[in-house]
């Protein structure tokens, strides 16, 4: 059974990441491997912008005018460096599930050629999965009657729920 | 507060420019984000205000808009506020190489040292 993983915390933020049934690692530990190691300096340079967003977030929080929009509250984090960009080597995307300033679920994603993820299997399987997550959170939110703005109890749904 | 071994080593290995990039771009962002919030002003009207297309402000918004000195000075003056802030030296404070100060028995090579101009030329000797 899945689970939702606590991967990063602090006072602004907590950050989580899917760890799915039968996978030994979340789906951003999956991400973080598979492109870290890129030595295209395109890709790595959007690999770091992706982390320092990341990392900004610590002290500005998962604010909602940071992200890419991709319907509902999957979001993308936003490439934000100045890089004149080879399409053919492609851009770098990681999905995630914005619940609040405070809340954010950390997917799935990389490297990709196309403009929208629908395009590339495994953005779109990354932005599935976490529709997934997002359906199995507001179905159990509304179970438990709660308030999506009661952090406590938001946060407590998140870490008991399994995916 | 929770850390990331496997983030915390993808950390240490972001070029130090990038961090910087990102971080002025999403503070700039966030500035403007706060004062449109702060003042009541939506993005339509923002976007008409700067005559812009209401997609470009998303952009700003974002942080994935690189500012000239320009924009940045036209959004202040339209919105009435100062985008970025600039610190200025106190005068008092001066840097001084050390090895110009013959006088001096510290081994540094360079120190911040809290004097009045006036006070440094009376004492240069």
């Amino acid at each position: 059974m899945g689970k939702l993983e606590l991967i990063r915390e602090n006072e602004v933020v907590s950050m989580y990441s899917p760890l799915f049934s039968g996978e030994s690692r979340t789906e951003f530990h999956q991400f973080l491997t598979a492109n870290k190691s890129l030595t295209h300096p395109q890709l790595k340079a959007f690999f770091d912008n992706i982390v320092a967003v990341i990392r900004k977030m610590d002290s500005c929080g998962a604010r909602e005018n940071l992200f890419r929009p991709e319907g509902g509250r999957v979001k993308a984090i936003p490439l934000v460096i100045s890089y004149r960009t080879d399409k053919r080597i492609g851009k770098m995307r990681l999905y995630c599930l914005r619940l609040s300033d405070r809340l954010l679920i950390l997917g799935n994603g990389g490297v990709t050629t196309k403009q929208k993820y629908q395009d590339d299997p495994h953005m779109l399987k990354a932005v599935e999965d976490l529709r997934q997550v997002d359906r199995l959170l507001k179905k159990e939110v509304k179970r438990q009657r709660a308030d999506w703005n009661d952090f406590n109890t938001i946060k407590s749904i998140i870490e008991t729920i399994t995916i | 507060m929770k850390k990331d071994a496997l983030f915390d080593e993808c950390l240490k290995n972001v070029a130090p420019e990038i961090m910087e990039e990102v971080s002025l771009n999403i503070d700039i962002a966030n500035r403007i984000s706060d004062i449109l919030r702060a003042k009541g002003i939506t993005q339509r009207k923002f976007a008409e205000m700067m005559g812009k297309r209401e997609s470009e402000i998303s952009r700003w918004l974002k942080g994935t808009h690189g500012f000239t000195t320009k924009t940045l000075a036209k959004i202040s003056a339209i919105l009435g506020e100062r985008i970025i802030d600039i610190p200025h030296k106190e005068s008092s404070y001066v840097v001084i190489p050390l090895s110009s100060y013959v006088t001096l028995k510290s081994t540094a090579q360079r120190t911040y040292v809290n004097m009045s101009p006036s006070h440094i030329q009376a004492n240069w000797n």
